[in-house]
């Protein structure tokens, strides 16, 4: 037998009394009034005998006090959780309820198990955003109409156009010789989207694809660009990424991340949607190295099919990614990682 | 880790009533005063939040609804008034429940108003201006099952909380005035504001005592007239260090080359600022909301304070963020734990008449009461 105390309060009242409560062996429990309160007591020291079946415990949790509900309306608050749990345990040996939610206190009360939980969450997490969600995102990828993609691609180029972008100052002449090398690629290959070919100024040397075949260089690319040979090997890598549908599933990857974080996150802290969008703002403006080499075998297995230099792409992308790597912050945004790899690859590719 | 933040713990449970209470002199003489206290901690916190964040990505989500409990026990085991915890009554199926049904309709809502514009495209005005329209009905229904559902799931002492509240009110309060403050251009937002506080304050009820609210219009018209001053006062400043500093930033990000990287950087530094700002702008607003909000409310002869600093509030905001984002969110229990404890313990309760007698009442009425609260739908959509 046990002697605990604690506070008992009446059924739907405010009152509050100092009690000693008795945890028998057999089950019951026994409820006294406090012999040393000062309150006036008008009804006798015992107050309630109530059996372990008409009382609901709460479970336990870190060291906040228990709660027994009683079936009467009452309540008891008890400090007492190793007490408490001794009684359970022998009163109601086979209780699942009460045995998983003792496991779970286990758990949460050892930093062994709180160090192991956090490995398991990071596995877990790390595993599900690397190797779970790329082949899954690839399959709701495939089950976007080309329609919707063509929005999108549309939609994000007017946003560039607006924030972005200033007009082209590349001679007509010089357009239209380029528009060429693009319509002999797009008319080469089988390919699954209309391609359109868009010249643009003001943001330093860049290409890139967006969703549905919108397929933008800038006029520093085409100055940067030794010969013709070098920009229809990144036109072709471009290319890649659109069949590859790299940016749509790089949206549904970001999208499905940050459900993740909130998950993770939940509840934290009010304010954790602020912090989540950061980082995810600027992971997205990175392709996935896997995904640059798909683009990169794309555009080598063009060239060598049509009798093309592929070790063109290998020394225009020496020249843009020089360009810009001096500047560390830039770095980190960088577009195309990993430079001395992907020659690597695109020598292999090559042969 | 130990929280630099808050005051040494509160390890007694012996602590007898006279501890908490001082006498309060001037109009509220009468009154005593009584802080509410707060016992949680980061470290224990963390274990539970990351040993039930393990369990619910093993379960995929499902147990999410139980860890959802044992937080909201964790933090409402801890807060004492007058030495009595408080107790959180929410079955985790019904949270499972809700949380699924949110789920689902999050989904319809996406596909139909993100995605349908992009496959009906003359269709797409129709769809933004029917989503407006719907949102001002779901979410005040969403923000009423919400506080019943946080209300009727709250205890302390012998007794329940409970929210009286209709879904037409809600309406009128959450979506009317609210699409009437920002309509408006924000010059009856205070009153939408108070209309909101009021919907909430007016319909809870612990036992048979209905919350009561008298709070000024003119509060609130100088609390956001403070706000719009200070966001005012943040863009201004913001130019003008712009325009002194930019070309220097200029210097430093781009050396010599336009491109998007360096747009990029640009975009970064802006949002930093704005968190910067943000963060007091929010503290404050919030912060003298609640005091606002403490202030007007009462329950039978009892009335409320709280005296929250905005700086203070707002440095915690800030400070929390930062600590998120540098530990990956490693540190967001402990943020939790620190926020938490920030406004509880400016919380004081001025307690009219003997504080059993305050929530005393006819006792088969009110477990008559309390299940005709269990009976009913309640769903918690996490708001």
């Amino acid at each position: 037998m046990n002697t605990v105390e604690g506070y008992w309060y009446p059924a739907g009242r405010g009152q509050r009394h100092d009690v000693v409560v008795s945890l028998n062996d057999d089950g019951c429990l026994l409820i006294a009034t406090d012999p040393a309160s000062e309150r006036p007591m008008t009804w006798g020291l015992v107050r309630e005998i109530v059996n372990v079946s008409e009382i609901k415990v709460s479970d336990r949790l870190a060291k906040i006090p228990r709660f027994l509900h009683l079936s009467n309306g009452s309540k008891l608050e008890l400090q007492a959780n190793n007490a408490i749990d001794r009684f359970l345990d022998r009163a109601v040996p086979d209780s699942v309820a009460h045995s998983a939610a003792n496991a779970v206190h286990r758990f949460e009360s050892r930093w062994v198990y709180a160090i192991a939980a956090l490995f398991l969450v990071i596995v877990g997490i790390v595993g599900f955003l690397r190797y779970a969600l790329p082949p899954i995102a690839a399959q709701i990828a495939l089950l976007v109409p080309t329609d919707v993609e063509e929005a999108i691609g549309a939609e994000v180029l007017g946003h560039l156009d607006t924030d972005y972008f200033d007009d082209s100052r590349l001679s007509q002449s010089r357009q239209s010789e380029i528009r060429s090398i693009f319509n002999q690629l797009v008319e080469n290959v089988d390919l699954d989207y209309r391609y359109q070919l868009n010249f643009r100024s003001g943001v330093g040397p860049n290409a890139f694809a967006l969703p549905g075949g919108q397929v933008v260089v800038t006029d520093e690319f085409v100055e940067l660009a030794h010969n013709n040979e070098e920009i229809l090997a990144v036109l072709a890598h471009e290319v890649g990424h659109v069949e590859g549908q790299h940016v749509l599933r790089r949206l549904i990857k970001d999208a499905a991340s940050v459900v993740v974080l909130v998950t993770v996150l939940d509840d934290v802290t009010a304010i954790s949607g602020l912090a989540i969008s950061a980082p995810a703002f600027m992971m997205s403006m990175q392709h996935s190295r896997s995904h640059e080499t798909d683009a990169d075998r794309f555009a080598v297995n063009y060239m060598n099919a049509h009798g093309r230099d592929p070790m063109a792409l290998a020394s225009i992308l020496t020249r843009l990614t020089g360009d810009i790597s001096e500047d560390s912050l830039s770095n980190y945004f960088l577009t195309h990682p990993g430079l001395e790899r992907r020659i690597e690859n695109i020598e292999s590719f090559s042969k | 880790m130990t929280d630099a933040w808050t005051k040494p713990e509160n390890t007694d449970g012996a602590k007898s009533i006279g501890d908490d209470v001082e006498n309060d002199a001037g109009s509220d003489a009468a009154r005593k005063r009584i802080q509410l206290v707060f016992k949680g901690n980061a470290s224990e916190y963390f274990r539970i939040w990351i040993v039930n964040l393990a369990l619910t990505l093993a379960t995929l989500g499902i147990y999410s609804a139980w860890a959802k409990v044992r937080r909201v026990r964790y933090i409402y085991g801890n807060t004492f008034f007058n030495n009595s915890a408080f107790d959180y009554l929410a079955e985790p199926r019904r949270i499972l429940t809700g949380r699924a049904i949110a789920a689902v309709l999050i989904v319809i809502w996406f596909v139909t108003f993100n995605w349908g514009p992009l496959f009906l495209v003359q269709w797409g005005l129709y769809l933004t201006i029917g989503s407006y329209v719907l949102f001002a009905v779901i979410a005040p229904f969403l923000i009423y099952k919400a506080l019943r559902f946080r209300l009727f799931s709250t205890a302390h002492r012998g007794m329940q909380f409970g929210f009286l509240g209709r879904f037409k009110e809600s309406f009128i309060a959450n979506g009317l005035w609210l699409v009437l403050g920002l309509a408006s251009g924000f010059l009856l937002y205070p009153l939408y504001v108070k209309r909101r506080i009021r919907f909430l304050t007016n319909n809870a009820r612990l036992g048979i005592y209905r919350f009561r609210f008298d709070g000024g219009t003119r509060d609130l018209y100088k609390i956001y007239g403070l706000g719009a001053l200070m966001i005012l006062g943040a863009f201004v400043l913001f130019i003008a260090v712009g325009i002194i500093a930019w070309d220097s930033i200029d210097e430093v990000l781009l050396s010599e080359k336009l491109n998007l990287n360096y747009i990029l950087a640009r975009l970064v530094v802006i949002y930093l600022i704005m968190i910067l700002f943000g963060s007091f702008i929010m503290g404050f607003i919030r912060a003298r909301i609640i005091n606002y909000t403490a202030a007007g409310l009462a329950i039978a002869n009892t009335r409320f304070e709280a005296h929250l600093s905005g700086f203070r509030l707002g440095w915690i905001y800030l400070s929390n963020l930062l600590a998120l984002l540098v530990s990956f969110g490693l540190l967001g229990p402990w943020a939790k734990m620190r926020a938490t404890r920030y406004r509880v313990e400016n919380v004081f309760v001025l307690l009219g008449d003997d504080i059993d007698s305050l929530v005393d009442f006819g006792g088969p009425h009110a477990s008559a009461l309390g299940e005709e609260a269990a009976g009913l739908f309640d769903v918690d959509f996490g708001l």
